[in-house]
């Protein structure tokens, strides 16, 4: 890769590590975000998923606590109810400041950028509120604010880090479900991490995100996960949408002469 | 400072929790269970945030600006081979489509005040940052062929501008492709290598329709012509895209809007060409259709697009499929 | 009811946009054929 971000920063990028095993869906998170980046509220509604009220990441949603219930068993654990298992599956989702971050590519107005954390943020006084940044995001992270009309999303509390405080949602996470650190020693103790779990049984335990070589160059929030991707609403093999954009480009560079070329021939001979 | 510190007891150690075993809590028995779940979406819901455009800007701005694009093209190709009339009717068009498209864009958004920021940066990776300076250079040259044609002041300058308004043009009509396709919408996204061709053919169609509809019978033989190709054109990338798709390209094909665009399109092109030459009432007919089918077009590969945005099927299982045909090489290599 | 009224309403500007497009554009394309002020005068035809 001709640009490297994680050797540009010199091992200064930060980042999450979202450990869903130990989530307890306690929405800490969630409410420390909106208290300490004053997020507006979103809708006060009764989804009936489970104990999901939020739905999804939004501009007005930056940590969201998803609920997944299975019939099937956590582990080894024997749920005591007969034949009957039961899990839940509890993830706090967050914007992933993407290695290579489509929001940050397509910006028309550079309100969107690269922190010297490797973090992604947007500026809301530069932003017009074109909204191209939405479609962009292979994860549906980023939305368009309807009160303000600019777009916002997690800012990794880019005004927390200068100070040396770790973002609100993993200061509050009662398990330590969220963990923010250097990436690199937060990569190292996600392999552990892994490692412990599927010993533990949970054989389906995947990193998400972790891999400098997916279709987003990495993920500065990474996860722990215990099923499918899809399963949690995150896409299985997200990949950046500038990636087939030279192509893009050349393709409408030869529909360009193409359409020159034929009005010109419709326009050559003479009535 | 990366734990939490905060506790009960005081004590700011690592805590032994995060090390805590999945379903430890319970009495336990060796068991190792492989059934799982089948789910591919998070209650239905869809992976992808739902683009914030409106049809009634953005997908309208597709057509204006595919419209004053090749209709700048046709105009400088008009004057060029001695058809004032079709030229200046082609170049006012492009002007009226023109600040259509201006006002659909800084309508849609979220800070119209703000539009200006967009001069702030130029970027390649954003095809509406190149949108805008391709606007910015064409606008002016558009605005001068036609203001410069109507008065008949500065004809040099006047001719400049309209060769320079009929490059631009080009760009302007194709460029469109790559603004929506550089997203992750899948229709759109998939159907990156088809969508610039199909944007030009119904650029050119609706330029070659405005033509017909405007300019007299002995000088728009380009815009039939035009609207012909350019016809001919849009249904062929329309086609194979539906193909290559494949199961990706279900709501193009499901797309009412589009068959009703390709149906307008095609009747009006066909007229054009044949009684669309002898009856003015006729060819104005047909060119109202060309530019009716363009615009359906658009609106349906727009719509098309934010079906697919909205149903997580069409994000997950292409890239479930991508993901198991990687493992497949992996294992056979 | 309403919310249809105020949906046709979202899509007039467009389709007064691609009215006043038409009828510019058709006037500029018979200009020459009726009678204009002598300064108005096509560059071509010159």
């Amino acid at each position: 890769m001709a640009f490297d971000l994680d050797e540009q920063l010199n091992g200064s990028r930060v980042g999450f590590f979202t450990d869903t095993s130990i989530c307890i869906g306690c929405k800490a998170c969630e409410v420390a975000c909106k208290e300490w980046n004053q997020v507006p509220e979103d809708g006060l509604d009764f989804t009936g998923m489970s104990y999901d009220n939020t739905v999804g990441l939004s501009a007005d949603t930056w940590r969201h606590v998803a609920f997944v219930e299975q019939r099937t068993p956590m582990g080894r654990q024997e749920p005591g109810v007969g034949d009957m298992d039961f899990r839940w599956l509890m993830s706090s989702d967050v914007c992933k400041h993407c290695t290579q971050a489509a929001c940050l590519d397509v910006c028309p107005t550079g309100s969107l950028f690269r922190t010297e954390y490797g973090t992604v943020v947007v500026q809301e006084d530069i932003c017009n509120g074109c909204g191209y940044c939405v479609p962009a995001c292979p994860f549906g992270v980023i939305g368009k604010r309807e009160t303000t009309g600019v777009a916002a999303k997690c800012t990794m509390c880019y005004d927390r880090l200068p100070a040396g405080e770790e973002p609100a949602c993993a200061k509050t996470c009662p398990t330590d479900s969220i963990q923010f650190g250097d990436l690199d020693e937060l990569r190292e103790r996600a392999d552990r991490r892994l490692r412990q779990v599927q010993e533990a049984g949970m054989t389906s335990a995947r990193l998400y995100g972790r891999d400098p070589d997916d279709g987003v160059g990495g993920m500065g929030a990474f996860f722990l996960l215990l099923d499918e991707p899809e399963v949690y609403g995150l896409p299985p093999d997200p990949v950046v949408t500038t990636r087939d954009l030279p192509s893009m480009w050349r393709h409408v560079g030869v529909a360009a002469a193409g359409l020159l070329a034929g009005i010109a021939a419709t326009a050559w001979r003479r009535r | 400072m990366s734990q939490t510190d905060v506790r009960m007891d005081g004590s700011a150690e690592t805590r032994a929790d995060r090390e805590a075993t999945p379903g430890s809590a319970g009495r336990r028995r060796e068991r190792l269970v492989t059934q799982r779940a089948q789910t591919d979406s998070y209650y239905g819901r869809p992976v992808l945030n739902e683009p914030t455009w409106k049809d009634h800007d953005i997908a309208a701005y597709l057509f204006l600006g595919g419209l004053a694009g090749a209709s700048s093209t046709l105009a400088a190709a008009a004057e060029l081979t001695g058809r004032p009339n079709l030229a200046r009717a082609s170049k006012v068009g492009a002007l009226g489509a023109l600040g259509g498209s201006l006002y659909c864009l800084i309508h849609d958004l979220g800070r119209p005040e703000r539009f200006l920021n967009m001069l702030r940066v130029f970027k390649v990776t954003s095809p509406m940052s190149v949108g805008t300076w391709i606007l910015t250079a064409y606008g002016p040259q558009a605005g001068a062929a036609a203001a410069t044609d109507v008065s008949g002041l500065f004809p040099g300058l006047g001719r400049a501008a309209t060769v320079g308004a009929g490059l631009a043009g080009t760009a302007l009509a194709t460029y469109t492709a790559a603004l929506i396709t550089d997203t992750a919408v899948p229709v759109w996204h998939e159907a990156y290598r088809e969508m610039p061709f199909l944007f030009a053919g119904s650029a050119a169609a609706s330029a070659g329709g405005l033509g017909m509809l405007a300019a007299p019978l002995a000088e728009a033989a380009p815009a039939r012509r035009a609207a012909l190709l350019g016809t001919a054109v849009e249904c062929v990338a329309a086609t194979r895209m539906e193909r290559r798709l494949g199961p990706v390209g279900e709501p193009l094909r499901r797309s009412r809007l589009l068959r009703l665009g390709e149906a307008l399109s095609l009747a009006g092109a066909l007229a054009g060409v044949t009684i669309g030459r002898r009856s003015r009432v006729a060819a104005m007919a047909a060119g109202a259709a060309l530019l009716a089918g363009s615009a359906c077009t658009r609106f349906g590969i727009f719509h098309a697009g934010m079906e697919s945005a909205d149903d997580p099927k069409y994000t997950v299982q292409p890239q479930r499929r991508r993901l198991a045909k990687a493992r497949a090489e992996r294992e056979l290599a | 009811m309403k919310r249809n009224v105020g949906k046709v309403v979202e899509y007039l500007p467009f389709l007064g946009i691609v009215a006043v497009i038409c009828t510019a554009s058709w006037l500029a394309g018979r200009s020459s054929l009726v009678s204009r002020p002598s300064l108005v005068r096509s560059p071509v035809r010159r």
